[in-house]
């Protein structure tokens, strides 16, 4: 079952698929390694889906290849493929009971009755569903249905599972909870997850690895941690997490850092990385990495707006001087209301530059 | 082309030759100068000129388009009254019974139900001395009954469609429910009412089995004429006369889908 | 509610009382006169049937009896003809359904743009005369016909093929006339079925053909169902088709209607028929009834 080591669950390699003029996936080359929980992310018509549905067998690919555990299945159809699918809206059979679903991917491969039975009572239990096996998919609530739909594709043992925006029918409580339960049946199973979604949260908290999509392209990949630290430009993290993006003047650069002016800013502050050529860029600052400061050490100044007190955190609004927006992230009670003059620092090569507009 | 497809394809290129190929051969032969509806021996018209001067089928004709006419109006008028009571009267005494009754004419054996309503006309005549014998009423009466089941169906189906909205603005602005049946319901419905009618129309003008059970004497409408002709045999007039039906349904057909049509375009022009 | 004015209740009254008064009238008092007059004699006059109740000595007396419900089920000829019915019909719907479903189904996989006009196409011949349509097979299939000619003239036969008064004739002329009631309720189902689960079934290892056996006919099976009644049932009782089309050797049950009571003039008989062959469809006509509430909602 398990394909050797080293050898990735999924390798694409320049495919392309159109429509008509649009090129839903353009020229996408991708490698997701064995045991990974990988994301695909990326807005509505990104082309997300549709690579799923390559990777799935659903459709082929106009142009490259795609390879499962090292072989070659672009153009093997779905019914053949190691890969097994969770559907975004579950696509459960409505006319056979929740047994009868799970079952059915076995019975399809001529296994034994009792074997079957001993497989789908065992992964129903797995997930908590031992007691709905008679049930109708629709006697089912939408959490118990998606439960059923991963017991489905999961009963079949595949190399990969592929979960088309496994959560988006789920109310957000309920959402939180499901993905930490995602989490730990991958833990257990030890099967590769590769999973379309347009929530960066949900990429962010469970994913090992991610991709981003944008326009049928692979805009970025790399941990969660790299791409939201990171990110290549500012579409992608405009989309991954809060930003706060100021334009700069590149005042000198050195080795290792850079060092830049905010536009009204105070003073130059140092960057790290690779800087973008020119002499004008953007500063990324994630809310979290800027500080409030009332002793005159700041780098801008500005008014705060309001203030929303999270628990743990509070979310501070500052119209800076300039009349743009900036949003801060404090740990705890922020200590500030409305109104206060207040003044936003960081910490010395913090944030990351990025091309100019 | 994958083998789904082909199968598909041929499936669709199979079943409309089925349908049409028997109509085309029809028309074809209507215009064969031998008596032959097979062997083609030349282009003539003579079978159309000799329907012209048969009085039997152009009585019957008359008949029958008088029997259609009035049938298909009083079908849809208590199909329209039917598919209210259907869909606004919520304490209609007895509704699956009268659901049953409406939909039984469309699925009964037509022999049954000629049969039933030949015995009916029977005994009430001997029991209340009417209808007093049967002829161009009764047919017009059984046809009613089957008209109202088509009809209703269609305007029902319209009917649940309306935005009741539009009505309950009309009763606010002080209409009656008459004026708002009549300004407002009644010209939301008329597409419906017009196929209805259309439809009931043409289950009057074809009808040979039920018409044939409550005719009698001297009533014979144009089904009935064709058949006793067509127990004699093909016959090139035949033909010609079933090319006549077919473009004039066509034509019918093709004039009420362009009403329709340009009804619905001025709606939506107008929305 | 009681609040209304009584102009409007009277228009209720109206509204719902026309067409519930005609149906009574003239659906279910004849089938109520059938199923008495089932139970009398024939006798000589005007009406050609005894009374179902007749006063002697002073007293009414019931007089109707079963006679000719023992003799249908007692005579060969009439028992051949049920049989032979419900296998006529049980066959035509079959092949119906073996022609009518791909039919549906490439409608409704049809671009679109295409499936009205498809649609169109299937309902047309319904609207041109039944009886022209039957008509059209006598010179299809007659031995002088379009098939015999065109096989002869290729010397592909040496004789004629006795088509037309066969069995087969009226499996054609049933397919032929009933092929869009199969069609139209199939489609509805096919067009407004949800593409995701063939997908998951064949993600799940189903090729295409079992991904269709196993999920898109269970979940059309409805419509299937409606598409068999409304051709089994007029079927049964078909006339012209028989009648037209088919041999001798054999009468179905609308033909025996028609002859026992135009021919023979036997109108008990005849009602004794036709309430057996009503019995034979009620079954399937309720539970067509049962099924349209769903189908009209969906």
């Amino acid at each position: 079952m398990t394909p050797p080591a080293g050898v990735p669950a999924v390798a694409i390699a320049g495919v392309a698929k159109h429509y008509g003029d649009v090129r839903a996936v353009d020229d996408v080359s991708l490698e997701v390694p064995s045991g990974a929980f990988f994301s695909l992310l990326g807005a509505s018509g990104s082309g997300k889906s549709t690579l799923l549905r390559l990777i799935a067998g659903l459709e082929f690919p106009d142009h490259g290849r795609i390879l499962i555990a090292g072989q070659d299945v672009t153009r093997v159809p779905a019914y053949l493929r190691p890969v097994n699918t969770v559907f975004q809206s579950y696509a459960l059979f409505p006319h056979l009971s929740v047994f009868d679903n799970v079952a059915y991917g076995l019975r399809r491969e001529g296994l034994a009755r009792p074997e079957i039975e001993q497989r789908v009572s065992e992964t129903l239990r797995m997930v908590a569903m031992g007691d709905f096996a008679r049930r109708r998919p629709n006697e089912l609530s939408g959490g118990q249905q998606q439960r059923v739909a991963i017991c489905r594709a999961i009963v079949k043992r595949p190399l990969l599972l592929l979960l088309d925006e496994p959560l988006a029918a789920l109310d957000r409580r309920l959402r939180e909870h499901t993905r930490f339960e995602l989490k730990s049946l991958q833990d257990r199973l030890g099967i590769t997850f590769l999973m379309v979604t347009h929530d960066q949260e949900e990429a962010m908290s469970i994913s090992t690895k991610l991709a981003v999509m944008d326009h049928g392209r692979i805009v970025q990949q790399g941990s969660p941690q790299e791409v939201y630290a990171r990110p290549r430009n500012r579409a992608i993290a405009d989309f991954i997490g809060d930003a706060n993006l100021f334009q700069v003047d590149v005042e000198r650069r050195e080795d290792e850092r850079t060092w830049v002016r905010v536009a009204g800013g105070r003073r130059a502050v140092s960057v790290t990385g690779t800087p973008p050529q020119g002499d004008h860029a953007t500063l990324l600052l994630r809310p979290e990495e800027i500080r409030l400061a009332r002793d005159g050490s700041s780098v801008l100044d500005g008014q705060v707006t309001g203030v929303s007190f999270l628990g743990s955190a509070s979310v501070v609004m500052v119209r800076l001087d300039d009349g743009r927006m900036a949003e801060v992230r404090a740990q705890g009670p922020a200590g500030v209301t409305a109104g206060d003059r207040i003044g936003l620092t960081w910490a010395t090569d913090v944030g990351v530059l990025l091309e100019a507009e | 082309m994958s083998r789904r497809s082909t199968f598909l394809l041929s499936a669709l290129v199979v079943g409309y030759a089925f349908l049409y190929i028997p109509i085309a051969l029809v028309i074809g032969f209507s215009f064969n100068e031998s008596r032959s509806v097979a062997v083609w021996s030349g282009f003539s018209t003579k079978w159309y000129a000799a329907l012209w001067e048969n009085d039997a089928l152009l009585g019957a004709v008359g008949l029958s388009l008088r029997i259609a006419t009035v049938a298909a109006t009083v079908a849809v008028v208590i199909g329209t009254a039917a598919a209210f009571a259907l869909d606004r009267f919520r304490r209609l005494p007895a509704k699956p019974a009268f659901a049953l009754l409406l939909a039984t004419p469309l699925i009964l054996p037509e022999t049954i139900t000629g049969f039933s309503l030949l015995l009916l006309f029977v005994w009430l005549e001997e029991a209340v001395g009417w209808p007093g014998g049967r002829g161009a009423t009764t047919i017009t009466l059984a046809h009613v009954t089957l008209g109202i089941a088509f009809a209703t169906v269609v305007i029902l189906a319209r009917l649940r469609q309306l935005d009741r909205t539009l009505e309950a603005a009309a009763a606010d602005l002080g209409a009656t429910g008459w004026v708002t049946f009549r300004t407002v319901t009644l010209p939301l419905l008329a597409p419906a009412m017009l196929a209805a009618w259309l439809l009931a129309f043409t289950l009057s003008l074809d009808d040979l089995v039920i018409a044939s059970f409550v005719s009698g004497p001297g009533s014979s409408t144009l089904p009935m004429v064709v058949f006793s002709s067509v127990r004699l045999g093909v016959s090139p007039q035949v033909n010609a006369l079933a090319t006549l039906l077919v473009v004039a349904v066509t034509v019918v057909l093709g004039l009420a889908a362009w009403l329709l049509a340009r009804h619905e375009r001025r709606r939506r022009q107008a929305a | 509610m009681s609040a209304r004015p009584s102009n409007a209740n009277a228009g209720s009254f109206f509204v719902a009382g026309l067409p519930y008064g005609w149906l009574l009238a003239f659906v279910a008092a004849p089938l109520f006169v059938i199923a008495a007059i089932s139970l009398t004699d024939p006798a000589e006059g005007v009406p050609p049937y005894t009374a179902l109740v007749s006063r002697g000595d002073g007293t009414w007396r019931w007089t109707g009896d079963l006679d000719n419900y023992w003799t249908l089920g007692g005579d060969w000829h009439y028992v051949a003809a049920y049989l032979g019915s419900l296998r006529v019909a049980f066959v035509a719907t079959l092949l119906t359904l073996l022609l009518g479903y791909p039919m549906a189904y490439a409608i409704a996989r049809a671009r679109r743009e295409w499936r009205v006009l498809l649609l169109t196409a299937v309902m047309l011949p319904f609207w041109t005369s039944f009886l022209i349509r039957v008509y059209a097979w006598i010179g299809i299939l007659n031995s002088n016909g379009f098939i015999n000619t065109a096989l002869l003239d290729l010397g592909l036969i040496e004789e004629p093929l006795a088509l037309l008064y066969t069995e087969f004739a009226v499996y054609i002329g049933i397919i032929y006339a009933y092929l869009p009631f199969m069609v139209m309720p199939i489609f509805a189902v096919l067009e407004r079925l949800d593409r995701a689960p063939v997908e998951a079934a064949m993600d799940l290892g189903a090729r295409p053909i079992t991904a269709f056996l196993t999920v898109t006919l269970p979940l059309s099976l409805h419509g299937v169902l409606a598409g068999c009644l409304l051709v089994f049932v007029p079927a049964v009782g078909e006339f012209v088709v028989p009648e037209l089309l088919g041999g001798s050797d054999f009468l179905m049950i609308g033909q025996l209607l028609w002859t026992e009571s135009f021919q023979n003039r036997d109108w008990p008989l005849a009602a004794a028929i036709a309430v057996a062959l009503l019995l034979v469809v009620a079954v399937p006509i309720l539970v067509l009834q049962k099924l349209s509430p769903r189908a009209t909602r969906a």
